[in-house]
């Protein structure tokens, strides 16, 4: 079992990895001068196909994924994968895959989500030239046992309301810098608070149930391919 | 922006990072399965603290029967209110369905308010503890479903009754029936279920096999939750069928327990 304690280690001597990275290249600020790496260089690169008296130009690139996540906590997994695209600068999903067993974050019981995390991103500039505040929605898929979306045949109807699907609405913040790397030209460190629904409307309904009772942290960082 | 801005960035989070890592606020899921130590085998915890008491031998007492808390917060804290100021009563038992989903932060919000009772409590499982991971955070959390213990020469028989939420045919109907017996001239020998064998849970053949049973091992009084109102009735033949309420009814059923007859009492607060 991990536990929490290593967790932040891990996070903070990670965090000075990152910080040594930015700080040894922050001297060189022009990342044009890096060739892209092939798989990128073929991504990028315009095809044309046509079709009867229409040419077509495509590039393969808006089919990969733009950003790549990986989160600590949240309410989606011990430890959860992502990858996300920019549709627009303000609307950002992502789509997660997290992980929760005995040995991989001390649940009794293994956990699988898949959740779909949509991002909207409030400002056009960072605030102090780092900072972009983002709220949104995720729709969580847990798979354990005994969740379901339709209810057995035993039941009598509207017996239970279904328990695969939560969704949960959440603010955050991340931190992006520069990154000179022939894949990556951005990083981001990222820290949001969601509340689930099924704890939502406890704190709605009865007054034992406090506010700052309902939220769950998560922690994570993006990569931005160039 | 220089370097130092930087550092300054980087610290600030780190800070944030380790002052927002208190375990509440950390999740993994709503599903986990990870049991605080104060928090774990609290039926066991709780009989040992009436050990003492447990092995004398008879004498009158009085013991408090609540149920179905779901998610009835405020007014489960109003009971436990009522409860802590009373002073006549050895302990509490509660018949099941402490959650409404079987979360996890349901589960510790239920413990959390439960231990505020001054004197030892039996958390039984009821039906909406048995979804998702629940079955496996209350025996984590409270102990084994079926259980019995002796308190003053009486037997209290806790038997987990549910069926469909964990998808199997019946409940360990052969447990309760080596577990009923009275095999040691006990006063009284009492079971506890969270569902009332006339629920919809139970087919025909095992609502007649409860039923039968209570008969076969002369038990008078048989408690039951699941219904959120109170009820003392014989609904087949001899045997009294107790229901207890939920915290919304504003009601606490005590239950007297004398030499020669077993007296039940539903106060309103």
């Amino acid at each position: 079992m991990i536990s929490v304690n290593k967790i932040k280690a891990i996070l903070i001597v990670g965090m000075l990895l990152v910080f040594r990275v930015i700080y040894g290249q922050s001297e060189v600020s022009d990342t044009t001068n890096i060739e892209l790496p092939k798989p990128l260089k073929s991504a990028y690169k315009s095809r044309t196909m046509v079709i009867k008296t229409d040419t077509v130009t495509y590039r393969h690139r808006w089919i990969i994924p733009g950003q790549y996540k990986v989160q600590y906590a949240g309410s989606i997994g011990f430890m959860s994968i992502g990858f996300g695209y920019a549709i627009t600068p303000t609307y950002q999903p992502a789509l997660y895959f997290g992980y929760l067993s005995e040995a991989f974050g001390g649940s009794k019981n293994t956990v699988v989500t898949i959740s779909l995390k949509n991002s909207f991103y409030l400002i056009k500039e960072p605030l102090f030239n780092y900072f972009n505040p983002y709220v949104g929605f995720s729709i969580n898929w847990g798979n354990t046992q005994n969740t379901f979306k339709k209810l057995p045949d035993y039941y009598p109807d509207k017996y239970y309301f279904q328990n695969k699907i939560h969704l949960a609405p959440f603010v955050g913040g991340e931190i992006k810098f520069d990154l000179n790397n022939r894949y990556f030209n951005g990083f981001g460190v990222y820290t949001e608070f969601s509340a689930l629904d099924a704890y939502l409307l406890e704190a709605i309904r009865t007054k034992y149930v406090k506010p700052y009772m309902v939220l769950s942290v998560a922690f994570g960082v993006t990569f931005y391919l160039r | 922006m220089s370097p130092n801005s930087y550092i300054k960035l980087v610290i600030t989070l780190i800070v944030l990072t380790l002052i927002s890592s208190c375990e509440e606020i950390i999740e993994y899921s709503p599903y986990e399965n990870i049991v605080e130590s104060k928090w774990k085998k609290q039926n066991l915890k709780n009989y040992n603290r009436l050990l003492q008491e447990a092995n004398q031998s008879f004498e009158p007492f009085r013991i408090g029967l609540i149920s179905d808390s779901h998610t009835y917060y405020d007014e489960f804290e109003k009971q436990v209110k009522y409860i802590n100021s009373r002073n006549d009563l050895d302990f509490i038992v509660h018949l099941g369905d402490l959650t409404l989903s079987a979360n996890a932060r349901e589960f510790e919000w239920y413990s959390e308010i439960m231990n505020r009772i001054k004197v030892p409590v039996f958390t039984l499982i009821g039906n909406h503890d048995c979804l998702a991971n629940g079955y496996d955070i209350y025996v984590e959390m409270f102990g084994e479903s079926n259980f019995f213990f002796e308190y003053k020469d009486i037997k209290f028989v806790m038997f987990d009754d549910v069926v469909w939420e964990k998808q199997i045919q019946d409940p360990d109907f052969d447990w309760l029936k080596n577990v009923i017996v009275n095999d040691k001239n006990y006063r009284y020998v009492l079971p506890f279920a969270h569902i009332p064998p006339w629920d919809p849970q139970f087919s025909y053949g095992n609502e007649y096999l409860y039923n039968q049973l209570m008969l076969d091992n002369k038990i008078d009084i048989s408690v039951h939750g699941h219904g959120h109102s109170y009820g003392y009735t014989q609904h087949y033949d001899d045997v009294h069928y107790l229901s207890i309420p939920a915290p919304i009814r504003n009601e606490l059923v005590i239950m007297d327990f004398q030499a020669d007859t077993i007296n039940v009492e539903s106060i309103e607060y």
